[in-house]
């Protein structure tokens, strides 16, 4: 008997580890992206904004990354503009997400009214739609013609750019909630427009663009390192991976391969990590809530 | 199902997005062949040998200048090898590097076979060639020369007559038909001389075919300037645009009408390839006979590549400066200035931007200058102590805030100001550097929104009066400096009956030492041309308008 019942046991405990791994596997990564968003800078062997070294230093012992065409210590470089990177993306996400919530529901809500509102934000509704079948990095382009170069603008032309895909998500799931029972049993008691939209709408329409937030901070990154890339970024020597993958990209076609190669690892982890693992990780944990 | 705007679908195409980035990144620099030439003896351009391929970064803009529009070495390039003036300089082999380049002060016959200069050096005749057509095969004659510079003064958007001044300023009285094939330019100054042939031996002095262009005159466009922006081939240059495609190609042919006879070179083509380490690559491996602007490391790499050459020429007047907008702070105080002059870290320039191949130079004046000498100059080197010095005794707050425009399409210039960010940080300046597109460079300069600005350019015009006065115009120059003591020097110069004459030098280098002690632009060095050619390609000229001439290359063994 004893047998008999340590078998289930144990099956319970392996489960249990299996899932506890599931979940813990995806974290170690975050959280180390996390930890080198935060303390990166302070760990950097030099500063990155300065001139440490002859130019084009090939990776060894001294300068673990190479110098770049400057003379600056690529690996220093990479880290610092983890958090820069990061810290876009970052409030990107939030604040396209955020806006996208509130431009949805309103859409949502107001597109089957009748006369000029109805008009306007079916409009609106189109527009969105015709943000996202032109290119982000376009879009942005433009923007960034007009509101120049500085971490604030950058994050106004992303939220912008990247609160579209937010905006429809939401409004999708409006379509879909705004007839639903409960919402008509709620305005039949007397509830404003406004108040059964936030009170009931809301909490039923927001869940796709939260789902979305990791991947607008995928696409904040690489649209970051984009306009870098195109020499419409940050100011120089900001430490940016577009701007230092733009920067080094024309040695890399001579040979120097450095400059370029390492910011590029640096952005394809961080994408990675943020846009698959943590939608992952998220899953993992509602799975784990509602089991 | 497959969605196109869920999350999933988002996070696709993300990935699709991050691939490309990593694929490319990683292409560059995994796939890249380095310098090695791969087959020295394939080199480029079809079995003839007498054509050219020239890998470029970008293609003219304009067939003609006198529209306003046409800077860029580009246009510069394409204008020298299809138009042609009266006259040229000597070209002769500099002992020093062995190499062909302009003599800044003596001249020939180009369109015209000879000129001579009257006794009291007042009056300039011009005896044309005969027998020279045009590339449209139109003669030439002295109805072209009076018409051209009608045109480079009365066309709406003439830009010569300030660049002309003060030596030509009225050419419907100044230039003179003799006969069909003569032609007098009467000046004011005899002091002038030496102004008026570096004028028209240049960009500046270009003659048009006038009876093609009379040809498109319209109410709207009395020159046919516009005309000749858009269509090609109304000179009389060594060369005709035979083929364009904007944004990819262009060809050029051999004009069979040339005066000079059956040139070596008879087609070159240009192809734009936009990678600066791709076009390096291109003359290194032989699918180009000619990378133009490359990148100064680039050029240092090719340097040491067989079957690859660049020219180190004696001296260049390629200059690298630095402009500080004098009329608002910071750099309205001299002292500043000077301060600033100690902060900017001249030799780390030099050395990691442009590896070692530019020049300390201190001044526009060309060191060929007869008598030049820089020992009267105010000596600014490096020195954040002498900086921070003068910045205590201009009773300044360190750090001093600015910002450095630099322009975005040239990357020595962007390395150069982070190495001065860099070095003047312990100087006591904290420079932000602003990137700009070339339409805003352009406009800032002459507006004077910038602090300050970087910039990489050359006088054409080797006369030390052009020189001098080329960035310092009051009303539209980029520093908005203004001296009467040094507008004095120079037009006590212009009075004086030579130019090149030992006292009259001592003018031009007095007014430079006034320009360095006041300070509202500190040269930084003469950089070397940012070409590389392939070793059997010969005879490129060092000419002060930096462009290649093809009409003075061949191809064969060195």
């Amino acid at each position: 008997m004893a047998a008999t019942t340590a078998a289930p046991a144990i099956r319970v405990r392996s489960v249990q580890w299996g899932r506890a791994l599931r979940l813990g596997l995806p974290l170690i990564p975050v959280l180390l992206l996390v930890i080198v968003a935060v303390f990166g800078p302070a760990w950097v062997p030099y500063d990155p904004e300065r001139i440490v070294a002859p130019p084009y230093r090939a990776p060894g012992g001294e300068h673990w990354f190479g110098t770049d065409s400057n003379g600056m210590d690529i690996f220093s470089r990479t880290l610092a503009a983890t958090r820069l990177n990061v810290v876009v993306a970052t409030i990107t996400a939030l604040a396209a997400t955020l806006g996208g919530m509130v431009l949805g529901l309103t859409i949502g809500m107001g597109e089957s009214a009748s006369g000029v509102w109805g008009v306007l934000f079916r409009g609106i509704a189109r527009i969105l739609d015709l943000f996202e079948a032109v290119p982000a990095v376009v879009i942005a382009l433009v923007v960034v013609a007009f509101s120049g170069t500085s971490i604030p603008s950058l994050v106004l032309v992303l939220s912008i750019v990247l609160m579209s895909t937010q905006a429809r998500l939401v409004r999708t799931e409006v379509l879909a909630v705004r007839n639903e029972a409960f919402v008509d049993a709620a305005r039949m008691t007397g509830q404003s427009e406004a108040g059964l939209t936030i009170r009931h709408v809301l909490p039923h329409s927001a869940m796709p663009a939260m789902e979305n937030a990791p991947v607008v901070f995928g696409q904040a990154v690489i649209l970051t390192a984009s306009l870098g890339f195109l020499g419409v970024g940050l100011p120089p020597p900001t430490p940016e991976w577009g701007a230092m993958i733009a920067q080094g990209a024309a040695d890399a076609a001579v040979g120097r391969w450095w400059p370029a190669t390492f910011p590029s690892i640096a952005l394809i982890l961080a994408v990675v990590i943020v846009a698959f693992l943590i939608p992952r990780l998220l899953r993992g944990r509602r799975g784990r809530s509602q089991g | 199902m497959r969605t196109t705007t869920g999350p999933a679908a988002i996070r696709r195409r993300l990935l699709g997005a991050g691939g490309l980035v990593a694929a490319a990144a990683l292409a560059l620099a995994g796939c890249s062949s380095g310098t090695a030439p791969t087959d020295d003896s394939s080199s480029t351009a079809g079995d003839a040998r007498d054509e050219l391929v020239v890998a470029t970064s970008a293609l003219p803009s304009t067939f003609n200048y006198d529209g306003g529009t046409g800077s860029g070495a580009e246009n510069e390039e394409l204008s020298r090898n299809t138009m042609a003036a009266l006259i040229k300089n000597v070209v002769e082999v500099n002992e020093t590097s062995g190499l062909p380049e302009q003599n800044l002060y003596e001249f020939e016959g180009e369109l015209a076979e000879s000129y001579d200069v009257s006794d009291d050096g007042l009056v300039y005749t011009f005896h044309l060639r005969d027998g020279v057509l045009s590339q449209a095969g139109n003669p030439l004659d002295a109805d072209d020369v009076l018409w051209s510079y009608e045109r480079k003064w009365l066309a709406p958007t003439a830009t010569n007559k300030s660049l002309n001044n003060p030596v030509i300023t009225d050419p419907l009285s100044q230039f003179q038909k003799i006969d069909d094939l003569t032609v007098s330019v009467t000046i004011a100054a005899e002091g002038q001389g030496h102004l008026l042939l570096s004028l028209m031996a240049n960009n500046t002095g270009y003659i048009y075919d006038s009876d093609l262009l009379k040809e498109h005159v319209t109410a709207e466009d009395p020159y046919a300037v516009q005309w000749s922006m858009e269509n090609a081939n109304h000179g009389f240059g060594a060369y005709t645009v035979d083929s364009f495609t904007p944004g990819q190609e262009l060809i050029l042919a051999a004009n069979p009408n040339w005066y000079a006879g059956e040139l070596p070179i008879q087609k070159v083509t240009y192809r734009v390839v936009a990678d600066p380490g791709t076009r390096a690559n291109m003359v290194a491996s032989g699918d180009a006979d000619i990378a133009e602007s490359i990148r100064p490391v680039d050029r240092a790499d090719l340097a040491q590549t067989e079957g690859v050459k660049v020219t180190d020429f004696a001296f260049t007047n390629l200059l690298v400066s630095l402009g500080m907008l004098t009329n608002r702070a910071p750099f309205d105080d001299e002292t500043v200035r000077q301060a600033f002059a100690y902060a900017v870290p001249y030799q780390s320039i030099i050395d990691n931007v442009y590896m070692g191949a530019a020049a300390r130079r201190v001044g526009f004046l060309s060191p060929t200058l007869p008598g030049y000498s820089e020992d009267s100059y105010p000596d600014y080197e490096y020195d954040p102590d002498k900086a921070l010095e003068l910045l205590a005794e201009a009773g300044v707050t360190t750090p001093v805030a600015f910002t450095l425009t630099v322009p975005n399409w040239l990357p020595d210039l962007e390395d150069a100001a982070v190495q001065i960010q860099s070095y003047a940080a312990d100087a006591g300046f904290d420079v932000a550097i602003n990137k700009v597109s070339l339409a805003d460079y352009n406009a800032g300069g002459p507006a004077a929104t910038f602090d300050a600005m970087l910039r990489r350019n050359y006088a054409i015009v080797q006369s030390p009066t052009y020189v001098l006065n080329l960035l310092f115009n009051p009303d539209n120059g980029h520093t908005r400096w203004v001296s009467e003591e040094y507008r004095s020097i120079i037009a006590e110069a212009n009075a004086q009956s030579d130019a090149l004459a030992p006292e009259t030098v001592d003018l031009w280098l007095e007014a430079e030492r006034l320009r360095l002690e006041e300070m509202p632009l500190t040269v930084i060095a003469a950089v070397p041309q940012l070409n590389a050619f392939r070793a059997d390609v010969q005879g490129h000229v060092n000419r002060s308008d930096n462009a290649i001439q093809f009409s003075n290359l061949s191809i064969g063994a060195e």
